[in-house]
Formats: C-alpha cells, sequence, structure tokens
C-alpha cells in the first residue's frame, strides 16, 4: 500500500511530462489538467514543431548527444577494462605506488567537482582549437567516464578466478586473445553495467556542454536551457524534448539487462 | 539420566522438501551413537532437532525423563560442537571455552582448572589467549570441542567436530573423544558422513538415507548384517561388491548364477525360502576380503574374469577384475603382480554371501546369520 | 607423448619459498605421483611444468627441449586444475573443443576432425550425453571428468592432474581411482599427478615423488617407498593407520640385541646385528607398522611385553587397537573382528624382520639386510 502511494509520487512528474507534450500553450498556463480527453484535447502541435524545419537544432543536439554518450561509455569502458584488468590480476610496484595506489589514483579524478576541471579544459581545447568539436567533447566525456568504469570493473575483474585464464593459456592462446574470448565474456555484467553508467552520465551530462560547445556540438540539455525564452520558457516543447531525453538511456538499460543479469561465474570453479 | 528418545519424528523445509520422515530411536545413557550417511540425508537436521535449533513438525523427543519439543536449547542441557566452529570472535578461545561455565555461576578457580584441563586434552592450551581468526581452522575445531566438552551437560551433540582437523591429529582425537566419553559417562552423538570414523568410535550407528533410518546397530552388526544395499555398499571400505545373480537349476543342484558363466552353491540358509527367490533377479553382495584370485576349491564358488587394474596400497593390493560385463573389487596381498587384462579365476564361500532383492532389502533366509 | 625432466627447479613467492630445489626425471609413458600435504609445492610445480608459472631458477625440458622460456601456450601440455576451471560462458562441447581451435592446434585439428576427436573422447569418459549442458549444471563428478576430456582431446605430451578427484565424495572417488589408472594405461601418456593422499598415490602411479616444503624427499616406486622409506617422515606420511615410531634404545642381551624402550623390548634378528653393534646403548628410533604388530589375549610361549588396550576401533574387515605397553602407545591393526574390550590385558610382539630403525635426530633410516628369516633366531 505504502509502496503503491510512493510509486503514484515518483511516477507523476513522468507522467505530467508526457501530459504536457501533448498540451496546447493555451492549455498550459490555463491551469493544471491532469487527464487527456477530458481535461484538455491532446495536440501533436510539439511534435511537429520539433521535427518540423524550425527545429530548434533538435535533430543535431539529439545525433549529438546519441554520438557522445555511446562513444565516450564505449571508449571509457574498453580503455577501462584493459587497466582494470591489469589492477586486479597484476601486481604492480612503480616506486613505492602499488596496485591500490595506483587505483586510487586514477579513481580519484572524479572526487574534484567538474566544474575546476572545465575552466582549465576550455583554455586547453582553445589551444588545440578542439571548443565546439565532436572529438573535443568525446574525448572530455571519455576522461571523465574513465575513472567511473575502472572503479567498477576491477571488482568484477577480481572475481574472476585466475584459473580460468591459466587454463586458457594451456589450451594454447595468446595474452590478449585469452582477454578477449574468456576474460572479458566472464567479466559481462560488469561491462554492461559500467556501460550504462558511463552512458547515462554523459548523456545527462550539461556542464561540459554548456562550456565547451556554443553551435556545432551541443547536446539535447543544451536544447532545452535554450527553450528557455525571455518571456516564459515553452513548456509544451520542452516537455517534449524532456521525453526524448529519457528514453535512450531506458533502452540501453533494456538491452543490456539480459547481459547483467547472468550468473555467469556459476559452475565455471569449483 | 540422560537418554535421548526420538518418536516418529518428521521434519519438512517447505511444502516440497522432507528432511526427515517419521523417524524414531533410542539412544541409552552413556552411549556414543553415530548417526552416518551422504549428505542430505537428515542427520544433521535430526541432530539440530534434539539441540532444540529445529522445530519438529511432528513426533517427540526427549531428553531423560522430560519431553523437550517445546523447549529452548539453552533448556535442555545439551552441549554442541559444530563443523563450522561457531566460536565468538570477539572472544579469546579462553573466554570461548570458558562461556558456558560462565554462565551457571562456578567460580573463577574451578573454571580456569576446568577450561586448563580440556584445553591440554585437546592440546590447544598454548593458545589460550589467542583469538579465533589468529588459529587455524583445526584448532578452531578443537576449540569447538573444548567448549563443549568443558560442561557436564546430559547429551553432547557432535556435528561432524573432525572434518577439517589434519587426518594426522584426526585419528589420535579419535582415541581421545572415545577415552573422554568413557570417562565422562556421557552420552554423545556424533553426525558424520565418514564411515571409517563411525565404525571406529561408535557403540552404535544410525544410518540414514534421505531422511529414513536405514538401520540401527553395532558396527559389527552393521558392517556383517547389513539390512540393505545401501548399508552394505556404504559400510566397509573397499565397498561390498555387488553382482547380478539369480537361482538356477544345474548339476551340482540349486545354485546361483555369476556373472561370465559362472556359480555359486546356494547357500544353506536359504535353502527353505528358495521357491520365494526362483525367476526373480537378485543382487549378490560379497566383501571384497573375502573374494580369493584363484582356481575355485571344493565348496567354493567362482567365475572367470580378467585383471582390469591392480592397485599397491602397501600393505596389501586391491585388484579390479572384471567378469564379462560385471566389475569386482578384490582384496589382495601386497605384492600380488599380475598383468592387464590377464585371465584369472575369482572364487569365494557362499556363507560369505548376502543376497538382496530387486528392492535392495537383504533377502532373510531360514537360519539368523 | 613425452619424457619430462626437471633439474633443480625453485620458486619464491614474495616471502614464501615455494619450491627449493626440485628435481626428478619422469619417462615417456610412465605414470608419476606427486605426494605430499598441501603447501609441500604441488601445485607450483605443476603450474611451472605447465607455463602458467615462472620458476625463479632451474631447468624444465619436456621431450629433452628446454621449456623455460616458452610461454605456457606454446608448450604441449594439459592441466585439471583441483577446482576444474571449466570455462563458464561455454557449454560442454565448447569447454572441450576450445584447446583444439587454439591458433597453435588449429590446422591440426581441422573443423570436422575436431569435432570427431570431442565426440570420441566424451565417448570414453562417458559424457557424450551431456556435450550440450552449460557447466553449471552438472554433478561434481561430471564436471571432473568434462575438465579430464579438455585436459586429453589436445593429445598432450605431458598430462598434469592436481589433486583431480579429492572433491569427490568417497565412493566416487574410489571408483574414479581404478578407471583413472586404466586410462592412463590405455593411451600411455605421460603423467604428473598431485595428490596429499599417500593411497592415491601409490594406487595410481609407476613412481612416486615425496614432496616437502619445497623439497623432493624420496623417489621410487610404491614397493619401494613404502617398504624402504628414508626416513620417518616418508615412513610415517604412507600407511594408515600410521607407522609405530617408538623411542628406544638398542642394548645388549646375554649376547643377542634387543630394542629397549620404556618397558617394551622387541629383539633384534641376528642378521642386523652387526650393524647394529656399534650402537649399543645409544638412542634410535624403531618403526614399526600396525599391521606387523602380533596381539594375543594370553602370554605367548616365549614371554613378550604386555600392555592394556586403550581403544578398539572395529573396521569390519579389520580392527585397530591402540594398546598401552609400558610407557609407550602402540597402534596395531589386527584382522577379522575382536572381542577384545578397552582395559583388556594384552600381549604384543614384533617379528624381528619387521622392525625399523631410523636415527634418533635426523630420522633417516638405517639401511639394515631384510634377508630370510633364520628359524632359529625367532622370537624372544
Amino acid at each position: 500500500m505504502l509502496l503503491a502511494i510512493w510509486l503514484a509520487f515518483a511516477l507523476f512528474p513522468i507522467y505530467w511530462t508526457v501530459a504536457t507534450a501533448f498540451k496546447t500553450p493555451i492549455d498550459i498556463y490555463q491551469g493544471p489538467k491532469y487527464v487527456p480527453f477530458i481535461d484538455f484535447h491532446p495536440t501533436v502541435m510539439s511534435w511537429e514543431r520539433l521535427f518540423g524545419p524550425q527545429n530548434f537544432s533538435f535533430f543535431k543536439d539529439f545525433a549529438n548527444s546519441l554520438l557522445f554518450g555511446s562513444m565516450s561509455a564505449l571508449l571509457a569502458v574498453l580503455l577501462g577494462a584493459f587497466a582494470a584488468y591489469g589492477l586486479a590480476q597484476y601486481r604492480y610496484k612503480f616506486g613505492f605506488y602499488k596496485n591500490d595506489d595506483i587505483a586510487y589514483l586514477l579513481v580519484s579524478q572524479r572526487f574534484m567537482p567538474p566544474i575546476v576541471a572545465v575552466l582549465a579544459i576550455y583554455i586547453t581545447y582553445q589551444k588545440l582549437s578542439l571548443l565546439d568539436s565532436r572529438l573535443g567533447m568525446i574525448l572530455a566525456y571519455t576522461a571523465f567516464d574513465l575513472p567511473l568504469a575502472i572503479f567498477l570493473l576491477r571488482n568484477f575483474f577480481e572475481q574472476i578466478p585466475v584459473e580460468l585464464e591459466q587454463a586458457a593459456a594451456i589450451d594454447g592462446y595468446g595474452k590478449v586473445e585469452r582477454l578477449l574470448r574468456v576474460v572479458f565474456p566472464l567479466a559481462a555484467p560488469g561491462l554492461a553495467a559500467a556501460y550504462m553508467i558511463c552512458f547515462v552520465f554523459s548523456w545527462n551530462d550539461f556542464l561540459f556542454a554548456l562550456i565547451l560547445t556554443f553551435d556545432n556540438a551541443t547536446t539535447l540539455p543544451i536544447m532545452i536551457t535554450n527553450l528557455n525564452t525571455q518571456m516564459q520558457p515553452m513548456w509544451w516543447l520542452l516537455s517534449a524534448v524532456g521525453i526524448v531525453v529519457m528514453v535512450p538511456p531506458v533502452i540501453v538499460a533494456v538491452f543490456l539487462d539480459r547481459y547483467m543479469q547472468r550468473q555467469v561465474l556459476r559452475g565455471g570453479v569449483r | 539420566m540422560s537418554r535421548v528418545r526420538l518418536r516418529s519424528v518428521t521434519k519438512h523445509y517447505g511444502p516440497s522438501v522432507l528432511a526427515v520422515k517419521d523417524i524414531s530411536f533410542e539412544v541409552a545413557d552413556a552411549e556414543f551413537l553415530a548417526v552416518l550417511g551422504p549428505s542430505g540425508c537428515g542427520k544433521t537436521t535430526t541432530m539440530r532437532m534434539i539441540a532444540g535449533l529445529e522445530a519438529a513438525d511432528a513426533g517427540e523427543i526427549w531428553l531423560g525423563e522430560r519431553i523437550v519439543n517445546a523447549l529452548a536449547p539453552a533448556e535442555r542441557n545439551v552441549a554442541m560442537a559444530f563443523e563450522n566452529y561457531g566460536l565468538y570472535p570477539h572472544w579469546s578461545v579462553y573466554q570461548n571455552i570458558a562461556y558456558p561455565l560462565r554462565l551457571r555461576s562456578i567460580s573463577a578457580e574451578e573454571i580456569n582448572t576446568r577450561v586448563q584441563k580440556v584445553a591440554k586434552l585437546l592440546e590447544i592450551d598454548d593458545i589460550l589467549l589467542l583469538r579465533p581468526a589468529a588459529i587455524s581452522g583445526g584448532a578452531k575445531q578443537r576449540v569447538g570441542l573444548a567448549r563443549a566438552l568443558v560442561r557436564s551437560p546430559e547429551v553432547f551433540l557432535l556435528d561432524e567436530p573432525m572434518s577439517h582437523v589434519d587426518p594426522d591429529f584426526r585419528s589420535q582425537m579419535r582415541v581421545e573423544l572415545k577415552r573422554i566419553q568413557r570417562e565422562l559417562g556421557g552420552t554423545f552423538i556424533y553426525v558424520t558422513h565418514d564411515q571409517l570414523e563411525a565404525m571406529s568410535m561408535a557403540d552404535r550407528i544410525l544410518i540414514m538415507r534421505d531422511g529414513v533410518i536405514q538401520q540401527l546397530g553395532t558396527p559389527h552388526e552393521v558392517f556383517n548384517n547389513p539390512v540393505n544395499e545401501f548399508v552394505g555398499g556404504f559400510v566397509g571400505e573397499p565397498p561390498m561388491n555387488f553382482l547380478p545373480t539369480r537361482i538356477q537349476r544345474g548339476n551340482g543342484g540349486v545354485q546361483l548364477s555369476l556373472p561370465n558363466g559362472g556359480s555359486l552353491a546356494l547357500p544353506a540358509r536359504y535353502g527353505g525360502v528358495v521357491e520365494s527367490m526362483a525367476g526373480a533377479e537378485l543382487r549378490l553382495g560379497i566383501r571384497p576380503h573375502k573374494i580369493r584370485i584363484g582356481p575355485r576349491e571344493s565348496g567354493e564358488g567362482g567365475a572367470p574374469g580378467s585383471i582390469y587394474v591392480i592397485e599397491p596400497l602397501g600393505d596389501y593390493s586391491i585388484v579390479t577384475i572384471k567378469l564379462g560385463s560385471a566389475t569386482v573389487k578384490v582384496e589382495a596381498a601386497a605384492d600380488f603382480s599380475g598383468a592387464y587384462d590377464q585371465s584369472v579365476q575369482i572364487a569365494f564361500a557362499p556363507e560369505d554371501v548376502l543376497l538382496f532383492g530387486a528392492d535392495g532389502a537383504l533377502m532373510m533366509g531360514t537360519v539368523a546369520c | 607423448m613425452a619424457s619430462l625432466q626437471l633439474t633443480g627447479v625453485k620458486k619464491r613467492y614474495e616471502s614464501v619459498l615455494a619450491l627449493a630445489d626440485v628435481s626428478f626425471d619422469l619417462a615417456d609413458g610412465q605414470f608419476m605421483a606427486l605426494l605430499g600435504p598441501s603447501g609441500a609445492g604441488k601445485t607450483t610445480t605443476l603450474k611451472s611444468i605447465a607455463g602458467v608459472e615462472t620458476p625463479d631458477g632451474g631447468e624444465i625440458r619436456i621431450g629433452g627441449r628446454l621449456v623455460n622460456d616458452i610461454p605456457a601456450e606454446g608448450r604441449n601440455t594439459a592441466l585439471v586444475f583441483e577446482n576444474y576451471a571449466l570455462y563458464p560462458n561455454m557449454t560442454v562441447y565448447g569447454n572441450m573443443v576450445f584447446p583444439l581451435k587454439a591458433p597453435a592446434r588449429a590446422e591440426k585439428f581441422r573443423a570436422e576432425s575436431a569435432t570427431q576427436r570431442v565426440f570420441e573422447v566424451a565417448r570414453t569418459l562417458g559424457i557424450a550425453s551431456l556435450l550440450e549442458r552449460r557447466t553449471w549444471e552438472l554433478s561434481g563428478g561430471q564436471r571432473q571428468r568434462v575438465a579430464l576430456g579438455r585436459a586429453l582431446v589436445r593429445e598432450p605430451d605431458v598430462f598434469l592432474m592436481d589433486e583431480p578427484i579429492s572433491h569427490l565424495d568417497a565412493k566416487l572417488r574410489f571408483e574414479m581411482r581404478a578407471e583413472l589408472k586404466r586410462l592412463q594405461r590405455d593411451i600411455g601418456v605421460t603423467t604428473l599427478y598431485a595428490t596429499p593422499d599417500y593411497a592415491e598415490a601409490m594406487a595410481l602411479a609407476d613412481v612416486i615423488v615425496v614432496l616437502r616444503e619445497g623439497r623432493v624427499i624420496q623417489v621410487g616406486t610404491p614397493t619401494a617407498v613404502f617398504n624402504r622409506p628414508i626416513d620417518t617422515y616418508v615412513a610415517h606420511l604412507l600407511g594408515e593407520p600410521h607407522i609405530n615410531l617408538l623411542e628406544m634404545e638398542i642394548q645388549s642381551r646375554s649376547g643377542r640385541l634387543a630394542a629397549v624402550g620404556q618397558g617394551v623390548e622387541f629383539a633384534i634378528h641376528p642378521s642386523q646385528a652387526e650393524l647394529l653393534r656399534q650402537r649399543v646403548t645409544k638412542l634410535i628410533t624403531v618403526g614399526v607398522r600396525p599391521s606387523e604388530v602380533l596381539v594375543s589375549p594370553t602370554e605367548p610361549d616365549g614371554g613378550g611385553d604386555s600392555g592394556t588396550v586403550i581403544a578398539v576401533e572395529p573396521r569390519g574387515a579389520t580392527t585397530v587397537l591402540v594398546v598401552r605397553a609400558g610407557g609407550q602407545q602402540v597402534v596395531a591393526k589386527v584382522g577379522g573382528e575382536q572381542r577384545l574390550r578397552p582395559d583388556s590385558i594384552v600381549w604384543i610382539g614384533v617379528k624381528p624382520e619387521s622392525l625399523y630403525f631410523f636415527e634418533r635426530e635426523s630420522g633417516a633410516r638405517v639401511e639394515v639386510p631384510h634377508g630370510e628369516i633364520d628359524a632359529a633366531g625367532a622370537s624372544r
């Protein structure tokens, strides 16, 4: 019972957004209207505006968000997997830096608020002509997703018994082959989870997009801000974009869910 | 005053899992009873019900003259030692062992004396001040045992208390434990899956399988007169051989067939019941040390076969012999030698044989064994 | 199929010296057992031979070829891990065909012959019906056979097994022992089998290597190691119940020698007297196997040592008696069933030719002739 009340409470904003996306401006300003077809007449006006010619750069921003999110997550997970594997399976010693020290060094990148770093990145990018570039954004997002990915993945790799990789070596497979065919598949839940989290972080980011882009490489969160006109926010368009922003992470999650569910390590080691 | 009795005790785990089914048995005062069976047979559940850690769904559990079903473990005056130690990690070994005594307002000197005595007995007197985390698994088990032994309860319940102890020390501990039991005069119920442990220590053995009692008897009884194939094959190592057989009428009168064309005279005690067995598929049980490799002598039965594998074990050898598609394992002399697939004969006496029906139960003859 | 030689192999893990100096030769097609308790260095030795651990010193040769610098993928070995290490993301078939698809072997086992080979091995091991299953659906015994199968499909030069049956229940272990021995004999592959269980080592191997704390203590056939142990450690390791090791002294008894200690006395065989005569009044450790201790409820002619029975352990076909004689505790294994009870008085005796003698400090065995008995020089 309590759960139902809480659920209703939590889901209401989403419902409201969806409903608002189908209202006319007049409907919105006239006061709260809750139920479609009873309180108000749903319209696809907002959607026509978004997909039409004068679309406030909707397609561009959507494509950018998608590109940045998926690519940076992919790179972060791939690079992070190798790094995490290294930290999990080998014992390093650089001077007096051991494994845990290296890990701390990497993960602590995320301790500071990104706003501190973003100024430095701005200046650097200016020099490198990477401002407002797609490549620049992907690199920046990857850099900030990487520590997170390593942190998550290291744990997963530590759980894989070293004998499985040794068995693959004795079976005749070289280092890289072993990683790709045996170790990584076993870490699939971790890889999927890490991808998911990195994607969402990059997808939702506002700060980097705000500071490091102005025209070409803008993303959906920027677009939403742009819809705040001088008079009033254009709620109807905002809501529509909001729905669009919510959907892709859900799709990614659903797709990756089956990888995350597998109890992959059962039966491998006694 | 420390008899233990179970009457028609049953226990379920959930709707579909029947852990213990309608078991009844009695443990005499000062008896050492081993509860023996493969994992999952219900032995630990039974012990936990006697201890009061699990409630029986049906039946009565008696300790002495009391029905204790409704009593909490502390009220039953039983001592327990577990397979996984159950030690208090924040206390030293000394404190762990002393704990049961502290609850019973015994003087500090008396506690100290008893703890030291028991610790010396189990050779843990040098680690009394350490914490459980600092000692080995085998030592932890000994501490668990010490904690159980330090009281003088009516009944001692031990659940595979030596499974992690070093095998060398285990045989010594068996002797010590038996001696302690005799000295204390306590009733010990010892749960194990190791038939050697059960045979070595117990006055009587309770054999369980799938929640049902198979047999309750002395080591001699369960070894020589197993009530079914399961008990016959479970007790004794090397395990009993089982061969398919049936009644046949041959030139020597009524006989039992053996694989690969062999035959055996019908053991005398089955003479009276031969009619009821005719035509049935029976199983013949014969222990490895009762079989001889060589041509049969008068009165013996035998069969031809070939050597499959020879395993020399120091003071004797185990020879696996194929009789057609059947296999027997024979205990032979330490220096037995032979070639792979060499043709040999095996021979044994009819009176050393046990017959089991298709349902696995022992076929009783007309003369008691 | 190839021979295997280890010479002076050393391996250190941080502060632990796992292998101090391991050397032995294994001939082509032979079955060798590495016997020792956990921590003795068995797994480290196997993994060094397989190439997944790198020794700090020494040489490993397979088929005469030095393989120290060849990575695991390049050595044609197979290892059955103690915990099987099956790939959970593949079916049984996938697991077994995996080694055949490795780059080094891919051309030798082209597609169809690889499948055929897997079926062949699966059939031999009785797991042909399980090929489509996932590893977590299998029982312990089945998993063990899959691990064996995965090792055998590739026709290795050296076949390594690390306690492969230790996690099976007693009955299954017993059956698998005989099966493994026969299998190795039929296939003929050079095999190295690590185990802490002396019975497994004796039953299976042509040669036993006793390993202790990273060192080879003794190498020999099962009979040799059992009957002529090099020291008290090896004597104690093999045999169940353990050999009795009694602290005694050699003394002269009217021209003959006897081992005497804490109220127990054993006559020494005249043929051994020569070698032991110099040790009169010297301390010595006497070894007697429980199966060689004679127990009688009545005093035998010629006398004997009397003692009290402390424990009676029936085992079915035999009975183990623990007897306290004088200040010594002696374990005897006698045939059949006994009517003896604790606190009974019995007499124990030992045939002189059954005695072993070991140095008191080092534990090394003193070689004495174990020739034929001479009827005149029998019991005391």
